[in-house]
């Protein structure tokens, strides 16, 4: 794909603004699906705006500034636009292809901005985009005794994720994780240092080319394991292999894909795990993007749009239509709600209209003021609920929202859902 | 022309820096012609982009911008959400004026029945916080993300629950305005401080004045506050939706019922209208031309392009006699014995008007129950090919509709067949309702391809024939869609109303600080004066394939090549 393959889709947008907003709104106070324009307001910084932004460059009438590239990088492109615009308008715009292609055409043209080159530059370097030692990468299985399966076979290959694998704080949740495998006697093993990026934050700066060499490095290393299933602890690795490869040409083989959430849901609902844990605690959950909207199966298409019934335009052949809706959500919740005590109550944004944390998509490390603003909306939103903790299954949208809470004194506790889990067992 | 260092100086002292950019993508992302109000040339960015764009966040801001304005001699056009083109700037030396930071709902006043909001609160907002009152709002076909008070004080303002939710003319109540000249004017009861809850006073009476049947289309002030009736909504406190994203229906709440009722011509139609109107059973009552039935069912082009090609569309979106003359209807009860009654009611009013029911499946009947209260799917019907005009904006007797549904099928004419100009859907497309639930609102509405000139030509063609038509004949009600040099051409079917209009216009705007792009110009177009003599031609038989190429040139070079600028 091109940035020019996207002019036909970015005309056909009416600038109805259902980008910015939930289609069906519960209040006006948690109307706004779109972070980037809650924080930018002029309307360059929405989807549909920077879709104009997209359309102006192809056209020759802007050129690149400051202001420009905020409107698009402060962005985390968490895709709730793209859910939001088909309410109305199916495939016909598809916002979220075009911001891809977007930054993508930023890299190429050289005017990506140096917080993002530095973290790509981690990620050439060391395989993750922190720029942490690649030998340090296992330091949370040390002394576990786990398979090695670049070494020996095994059914499962669980894959930890960058921020799992070097977040200490996540280290307890990964050993509580592996136990439990153990425990519910799953053959499993894991990559240790051999394992890198998956490529999906790459893919998101709009660094395609790097995206796909750590993607087909990835899948290298997966495939040539022999397991036949994939378990990953990490939502943007998830995203990347159901959403992200196949948008960049790697397979997986045909392997089958879970998140650690939707596996342990799976081990639970077959009798070879029994929750034996339990909480007394007013719970909400926080969809992550990445295991959610972002995480549906993406099927290439190469077609022609033809023109039927004088000036309708159709896909022919008819393409896969993205819609949300198939994301990770109900395995989280389930889990959730096998802790004896733990009552689960809903954000009014929840599910495939679930706000972001603010963290993905480059956001963070290039504007910290928009990360934070956002993960403070988030937590207002959960300290609605009446809830006490605010769970998520994405450490990074754990990390982000914990700090910001701290930082903000906010009351809510925030919780990744395997520490929960871990904390909860009796 | 870029803004001066000085000019911009001023705007940013008037709201904060960082709330003024000039910057061009900034600039360019209000500069983007949906096909909506505008025709797009030759892309979908107007030639002419804003050269600034302020962000206000309150009255005394935006009387800063329009002062700052005034200084520097630059012309301001306000934007609330922006749905369409209508909010696009027109000369080269104007900022947009997002109105964006000022939406905030000051107040939902359960009793008395009313809001007071500001620009940018959206209709889903309203519609949200009014139902957690028992109350609901007027939505206009732009749906859930557009302004109710760009609307109301603006901007058309129909919509299809206007059985029960009235019209936007009628629902403005109290009203804010910075005038172009940078005064704040307080008209109704907010003009002598008593509150927002009537439009003509006590205080300052005028609302007819600076916003008649069509509105002023950004073209006269900036409104900042507004009063805002709102109306009973015997349902529930939050809408229960069913069904999965993007096919989401509405929970019919108890003792609410949907029907959807046919008859065989447009007479027995007529017949009934009046009776259920008379009885007051229906909280919406609304006629929707099956194509846009079809659309707004499906969630993509080629989800509708299987249903019909393989023949298996729903009834409701057949366009057959058997389907295709019909009401929609949302009844809406407090309980049971109410319910029975409206039931009732209604299976009378079909007996003694040849009337019949058609039913829906369970799916639909939540989808077009949510449509009905929402207006959620109307913009649906942009998606073959995301640009749609209007016509026939009639408001008048329901005695007037068959004839107008003749007309209008004559209009659309060879364009809606295949080889045409417009989208093949139903031989007409009109949507009406009973605008506060009396008398006939009716418009066709068809959807066009901006990147075809001709199909762009053909939308000309039919909005100066259309409303020819309507002045011929005399019969077919009155004509809202005539905006800006239409106005002047046709306004004396509406006893010379430009007349009228264009006085408030030089008198308001004394300093011609505001486009003339949609609303009436201050001057007369030069050919104004000859278009007696030419229209007596231009719709000559004969003359027809001559018109419909200078209508496709005009397409791709602009009407401003015939007209000049408006002044
Ligand atoms: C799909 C679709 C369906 C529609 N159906 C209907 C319908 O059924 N009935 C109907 O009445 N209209 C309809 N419209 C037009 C509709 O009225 C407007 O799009 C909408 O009401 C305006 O809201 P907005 O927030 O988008 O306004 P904007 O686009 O921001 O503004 C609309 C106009 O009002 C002016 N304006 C905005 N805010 C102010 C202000 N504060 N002070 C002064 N002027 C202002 C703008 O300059 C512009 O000219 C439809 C439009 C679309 C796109
Ligand atoms: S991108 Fe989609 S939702 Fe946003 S303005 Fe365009 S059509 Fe509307
Ligand atoms: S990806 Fe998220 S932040 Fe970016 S424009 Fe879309 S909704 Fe807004």
């Amino acid at each position: 794909m091109s940035l020019e393959t996207r002019k036909r889709y970015i005309e056909r947008c009416p600038r109805c603004s259902q980008c910015k907003w939930l289609p069906a709104p519960k209040s006006q106070r948690f109307a706004s699906v779109c972070p980037s324009i809650q924080y930018g307001n002029f309307h360059s910084y929405s989807a549909g705006g920077k879709g104009f932004t997209a359309y102006a460059m192809l056209e020759n009438r802007i050129g690149y500034s400051a202001e420009m590239l905020r409107s698009v990088f402060a962005c985390t492109m968490c895709g709730a636009c793209d859910t939001s615009c088909k309410t109305n308008f199916g495939d016909n715009i598809e916002p979220l292809d075009t911001l891809y292609e977007l930054r993508a055409r930023v890299v190429r043209d050289g005017k990506s901005l140096p917080a993002h080159v530095e973290l790509i530059d981690n990620l050439r370097r060391v395989g993750n985009p922190f720029g942490k030692p690649s030998q340090e990468r296992a330091r949370w299985a040390e002394g576990l005794n786990l398979k090695d399966i670049t070494k020996q076979r095994a059914d499962v290959f669980l894959h930890i994720g960058c921020t799992p694998a070097y977040d200490e704080a996540e280290w307890r949740s990964l050993q509580f994780c592996a136990e439990l495998l153990k425990n519910a006697k799953v053959d499993f093993g894991v990559a240790g240092n051999a394992e890198q990026s998956s490529g999906g934050l790459a893919f998101d700066l709009g660094f395609q080319e790097d995206a796909r060499r750590l993607a087909e490095a990835s899948a290298k290393l997966v495939v040539a394991s022999g397991a036949k299933t994939l378990v990953t602890c990490c939502a943007e690795s998830y995203a990347a292999f159901k959403n992200g490869f196949p948008r960049l040409g790697v397979s997986l083989g045909g392997l089958r894909v879970l998140h650690i959430t939707e596996y342990l849901d799976e081990l639970i609902r077959d009798g070879r795990l029994k929750p034996r844990s339990s909480a007394n605690a007013l719970v909400t959950y926080h969809d992550p993007c990445k295991l959610g909207r972002l995480s549906e199966t993406y099927t290439p298409w190469q077609g022609e749009w033809r023109r039927v019934l004088n000036v309708m335009y159709i896909a022919v052949p008819p393409r896969p239509v993205l819609y949300g809706t198939e994301g990770n959500y109900d395995a989280p919740r389930r889990l959730l709600q096998s802790i004896a005590g733990v009552e689960v109550v809903e954000m009014e944004r929840s599910r495939e209209y679930s706000y972001c944390c603010g963290a993905g998509g480059g956001a963070k490390e290039a504007y910290p003021d928009f990360a934070e603003k956002t993960a403070g909306d988030r937590l207002t939103e959960a300290e609605a609920t009446g809830a006490s903790v605010m769970v998520t299954a994405c450490a990074t949208c754990q990390r982000h929202l914990s700090a910001v809470a701290n930082k903000q004194g906010s009351k809510l506790r925030v919780k990744g859902l395997l520490e929960m889990l871990c904390e909860a067992v009796v | 022309m870029p803004l001066t260092a000085e000019a911009l100086r001023d705007l940013e002292s008037a709201v904060g820096k960082g709330n003024v950019s000039d910057d061009s993508s900034t600039c360019m992302s209000y500069a983007w012609n949906a096909g909506l109000g505008g025709m797009p040339k030759p892309n979908r960015l107007a030639v002419v982009p804003p050269i600034g764009v302020v962000l206000p966040a309150n009255t005394e801001q935006v009387q800063g911008v329009v002062k700052a304005c005034l200084k520097h001699g630059i012309k301001f056009k306000p934007h609330s959400t922006g749905y369409g083109s209508l909010a696009t700037v027109a000369s080269p030396n104007a900022i947009s004026v997002d109105l964006r930071r000022m939406n905030r709902i000051h107040e939902i006043d359960e009793r008395n029945q009313m809001a007071v909001i500001e620009p940018y609160v959206t209709a889903g907002q309203l519609q949200a916080e009014a139902m957690k009152s028992g109350l609901n709002c007027h939505i206009v076909g732009a749906g859930l993300t557009h302004s109710p008070l760009a609307s109301a004080t603006a901007c058309f303002g129909i919509g299809i629950s206007g059985t029960t939710t009235g019209n936007n003319v009628r629902n403005l109540l109290g009203l804010e305005w910075v005038t172009p000249n940078g005064e704040i004017l307080n008209i109704g009861s907010s003009g002598s401080g008593s509150g927002w809850f009537s439009g003509e006073g006590p205080g300052p009476g005028f609302r007819g004045m600076i916003r008649g049947i069509t509105g002023t289309m950004g073209e006269l002030g900036i409104f900042t506050k507004i009063g805002y009736k709102l109306y009973p909504w015997p349902g529930p406190k939050k809408l229960e939706t069913m069904g999965k994203h993007p096919q989401l229906g509405m929970r019919i709440p108890e003792h609410f019922r949907l029907y959807h009722l046919a008859w065989q011509s447009w007479e027995d139609v007529t017949k009934a209208s009046y009776e259920i109107n008379q009885s007051g059973v229906a909280y919406v009552l609304v006629r929707i031309p099956p194509n846009s039935y079809g659309m707004a069912l499906s969630a993509t082009n080629n989800d509708y392009y299987d249903l019909l090609s393989q023949g298996r569309l729903p009834d409701i979106a057949k366009d057959d006699d058997q389907h295709r003359m019909t009401w929609t209807m949302l009844t809406a009860a407090s309980s049971a014995a109410e319910a029975r009654y409206k039931e009732r009611v209604v299976k009378g009013i079909l007996a003694n008007t040849n009337g019949r029911e058609i039913a829906l499946s369970p799916d639909h009947e939540g989808l077009v129950a949510y449509f009905l209260v929402t207006s959620i799917y109307i913009p649906r019907v942009l998606r073959p090919s995301s640009a749609m005009s209007t016509s026939f904006g009639v408001l008048e007797s329901f005695s007037k509709l068959p004839e107008v549904m003749k007309a209008g099928e004559v209009c659309l004419g060879e364009d809606i067949k295949p080889g045409g100009m417009f989208m093949q859907g139903s031989r007409e497309e009109f949507w009406s309702w009973p605008s506060e639930g009396r008398h006939l609102w009716t418009e066709n509405a068809f959807s066009y391809d901006v990147n075809i000139p001709e199909s762009r030509g053909a939308v000309l063609r039919m909005a100066l024939e259309h409303d020819d038509m309507v002045q011929t004949k005399g019969s077919l009600g009155v004509e809202v869609f005539a905006l800006g040099p239409l106005a002047d051409f046709f306004s004396s079917a509406s006893s010379n109303a430009t007349l009228w209009m264009r006085k408030v216009k030089q008198r308001f705007d004394g300093h011609n600080a505001q486009d003339a792009q949609f609303f009436i110009s201050r001057e007369a177009p030069w050919i104004t004066k000859y278009w007696p003599f030419l229209r007596r031609v231009l719709f000559l038989r004969i003359f027809r394939p001559v018109f419909k190429r200078m209508m496709t040139h005009f397409a791709i070079v602009g009407l401003q090549a015939l007209m000049g600028k408006r002044k």
